[in-house]
Parts: C-alpha cells; sequence; structure tokens
C-alpha cells in the first residue's frame, strides 16, 4: 500500500486477486498432483498420492516465497510516484463522529452484536467451504473429484469477488443494509439449499457461490462498519478484537456440518440427507445474526473518548 | 542477526520500479490461496486415515482458528519486523506445514496421524495470516 499512495484501490484490487487467483488455481492443482503421484482419479489413488503432493506444494511454496522476499522492498522515504503532488489530493473529509477506544469498545452492545453477525455468518460461509468438494459429490454423485476441485475455485473467486462488489456497495447502501442483505439473503440460500439443492445442480452451484460470496463480503465490510460505530481512533485494536469471532467461526463451522453429517450417516442416511441437518442450525445462526444486526443502534455517548475525557475533567 | 531480513536492509533506491512489488505481493497471495482449496484434500485423507469428517475437519479448524489469532494479535509483530522478515518466517512455517506430515508420516502411523496433521497445518495457517498484513 505504502507504494501506491495515489492508487490504494488498485493496491488493494491486486492483492485480493492474487487470492483469488491462488485459490482458483489451487483446488484444481491439488487434485491434479494427487492424480498424478497416485496413478489415477481413484480415492484409493488419490489418497496414495496425498504425501508426494504435500511435499511437491511445499517445495513450490517455499522458492516462490523465497522470491517474493527477494524482492520485496520498503520505499526510499524520499521517493514519490512520478507525478503525483500529495498536496493536490482530494481530502477525504475526515469524520467527525465520536471515537471509542479499543478497550471501551468491549463494554459496548454494539462491539458484541457485530461479534455476533461475523461468527454466524462465517460460520455460515466457512461450513459450506470446508466441505465443498465431498459435499457437491454427496449431492451429485456423478461430479468427479476433477470437477468437485473446479466448483471449490468456482467458490473462491465468489468469496473474493463479494469481497470487492459487497463492500464496495456498502459505501453506497450503508452498513447495516448490507448486512442484512447478506445475513437475511443467506437465510433464504440455505433453505433452497436444504429444499432443492438435490433437485438442480445449477441452483446448487449458484447459492452456494452467493453464500460465499456474502462470506467474502461479510469480512470486507467489518472494518468499515467498526469505522462507522467507533470512529478512526482504535479501529485496528478493535478490529483485531473482533477477528476472535473468525477464529471461533473456524472451529464451529466444520465442526457442525462434520458432526451432523458423520451422525446422519451413521443413521442411514445419504446424499441430500446427509446436510439437511446442517443446513437447518445454519440457518438458525443467521438469523441470531439478524437479529444482532437490527438492533444495531450508534454507540451511546458515555463511552466515547470525548465524553470520559469532558467527564473526568468536571470530576477534578 | 540477519540484517538482511531487517527493514534497513530493504529500502528501495530512489529510482525503484514499484510494479516488481505487487508481482512479490502476488507471489504470496497466490500460494496462501491454497486455505480455501482444502476440502478437496477431505475425501482422500478421510480415505487414506480411515476417519471421518469430524477429524479430518479439525486440521481446517484449528488452523483458521490460527489463523484469525495470529491476525487478531501479530499485526504489531509485522509492523515492527517489515515485510522480508516477516515474509520469511511466516513462509517458513507455511512450508514446514505442507513437509511436515509427510516427513513424519508412515503408512501405518495412522494413530498418531491426525495430531500430527493438525498441528503442522496450524503452522501453516499462522504464517498466512501475518503475511496478509503484508499489504
Amino acid at each position: 500500500m505504502k507504494w501506491f499512495p495515489d492508487r490504494p484501490g488498485l493496491a488493494t484490487g491486486l492483492a485480493i486477486m492474487g487470492f483469488g487467483g491462488g485459490a482458483l488455481i489451487a483446488s484444481p492443482m491439488s487434485n491434479a498432483l494427487m492424480v498424478l503421484f497416485g496413478g489415477g482419479a481413484e480415492t484409493e489413488d488419490l489418497a496414495a498420492g496425498l504425501v508426494p503432493t504435500f511435499v511437491t506444494l511445499a517445495l513450490s511454496y517455499a522458492v516462490i516465497i523465497a522470491a517474493g522476499a527477494y524482492v520485496i522492498r520498503l520505499p526510499h522515504p524520499e521517493w514519490k510516484p512520478d507525478n503525483w503532488d500529495p498536496s493536490k489530493q482530494d481530502n477525504v473529509p475526515m469524520q467527525t463522529n465520536l471515537n471509542v477506544s479499543a478497550k471501551q469498545s468491549l463494554k459496548t452492545p454494539q462491539f458484541w452484536f457485530l461479534w455476533i453477525m461475523l461468527f454466524t455468518n462465517v460460520t455460515a460461509g466457512i461450513g459450506i467451504l470446508e466441505n465443498a468438494a465431498p459435499m457437491i459429490q454427496d449431492y451429485y454423485p456423478g461430479v468427479t473429484a476433477a470437477a468437485a476441485a473446479g466448483f471449490v475455485g468456482i467458490l473462491s473467486l465468489a468469496n473474493m469477488g463479494g469481497r470487492f462488489i459487497w463492500s464496495t456497495a456498502s459505501d453506497y447502501i450503508g452498513r447495516k443494509n448490507i448486512y442484512l442483505l447478506y445475513l437475511g439473503v443467506g437465510v433464504i440460500l440455505y433453505l433452497v439449499i436444504a429444499f432443492f439443492g438435490g433437485n438442480s445442480l445449477v441452483l446448487f452451484i449458484i447459492s452456494a457461490m452467493f453464500i460465499l460470496s456474502f462470506y467474502g463480503g461479510g469480512f470486507a465490510t467489518m472494518p468499515a462498519y467498526l469505522r462507522d460505530m467507533f470512529g478512526y481512533y482504535q479501529v485496528g485494536a478493535i478490529h483485531g478484537r473482533i477477528l476472535t469471532a473468525w477464529a471461533a467461526a473456524g472451529v464451529a463451522g466444520p465442526l457442525i456440518v462434520n458432526s451432523m453429517v458423520e451422525s446422519q450417516a451413521q443413521a442411514g442416511n445419504q446424499g441430500p440427507d446427509l446436510y439437511t441437518l446442517s443446513m437447518y442450525i445454519m440457518v438458525g445462526l443467521l438469523v441470531l445474526g439478524l437479529i444482532s444486526n437490527i438492533l444495531m443502534r450508534p454507540v451511546a455517548e458515555k463511552h466515547t473518548v470525548e465524553y470520559r475525557e469532558k467527564n473526568q475533567e468536571s470530576v477534578r | 542477526m540477519a540484517s538482511v531480513l531487517d527493514k534497513e536492509a530493504i529500502v528501495a533506491p530512489k529510482k525503484f520500479n514499484r510494479w516488481l512489488i505487487p508481482a512479490a505481493a502476488l507471489a504470496i497471495h497466490l500460494c496462501i490461496g491454497q486455505v480455501y482449496a482444502f476440502s478437496v484434500f477431505k475425501i482422500p485423507l478421510m480415505s487414506r486415515f480411515d476417519v471421518g469428517e469430524v477429524s479430518v475437519g479439525w486440521i481446517f479448524s484449528v488452523a483458521i482458528a490460527m489463523l484469525g489469532l495470529s491476525a487478531a494479535f501479530g499485526g504489531t509483530w509485522v509492523e515492527k519486523a517489515g515485510p522480508r522478515k516477516s515474509m520469511i518466517v511466516a513462509g517458513t512455517a507455511w512450508v514446514l506445514g505442507f513437509l511436515w506430515p509427510p516427513l513424519v508420516l508412515t503408512p501405518d502411523s495412522c494413530g498418531s496421524s491426525m495430531p500430527v496433521m493438525v498441528s503442522s497445518v496450524v503452522s501453516a495457517w499462522a504464517s498466512a495470516t501475518l503475511l496478509r498484513y503484508q499489504r
């Protein structure tokens, strides 16, 4: 970012593209490597190919990352882009809003509502993401492992696209409204998969893509939502704290879906039936997140740095 | 020690092609995109270790948890250490994460295999987060 003070959007866009592109390449490549080393496309072959695949990936990553580390530089202190004059930049209007410190933010209900919203949104998205390849093959047994890997790649693209598109949209329609979209339409999409996911492959894929785009969007919009609520003062630190919701969701999402799948399999169910119950749980979670979002109000003035300073002075 | 890794060692000359920087960042991001491809390994892993969804799912869960936690708490260090040092540290963890299980595993060490997998991917993903702060 420091290298592109004149074009901050471009720098972020490139980073997102790299991550998305990496995910798009990684799933088919991993699958192809397993086929190559395992000597076939059957599950046993893929399993046999796991070890050489991991080694190959490790070595390629070592080379690529080392090359990146070799090239990376910090800008010279006197450096600036050609033909760029910082004084001519449009001054982004500083938000005149009041500010809340990171410590104080934990005492506001808004922080915990946002925590729940991120937790439920990520849990729902990641539950699908972690299961994407087996899931599409359970719904549609005709789908090969290679095709499933393509599906995983597409989901990653949707994830990245969502970060870009929805967070940009939130600048225009507002954070609260965009989260109504993520969580509310998310509920509908999960119900669509639960009821009709096994009927139409196209419907299944499109619903999953939208869910993943909301997952990405939920991530990308969070810093802006926090800034709206708590001001610029310590928004970075507050964002760090809210990311614990992501960590918790990373455990909860896969755990919910996987335990449901295992228990349904033991109960003798198969195909889409393995997943229906977890879809309902996700719907329940998303409703909880939706309620949290609906309850969002501006932070009470007593929590702001400005109010607390004034108050201390009057006490003295 | 390790001075080539320090921030001071990598200040660019005044004339420097800045388009090399996105290329370097792109290289990293192309690697860590692997995170979201995890589910491709799921069925083969379950078959290989003869375990269920939950056991394999833990690998991803712990990894994402590490990713979230190191994003929450690792940002300050990355700022202080500068990009090259954090890329090397994180990249090493990332690569070891992939290298570790194949080195430790033998075909019949199934019992101990899951924790090994878990811990390995943990280090891998911890690094991914550090790298996210690059930009």
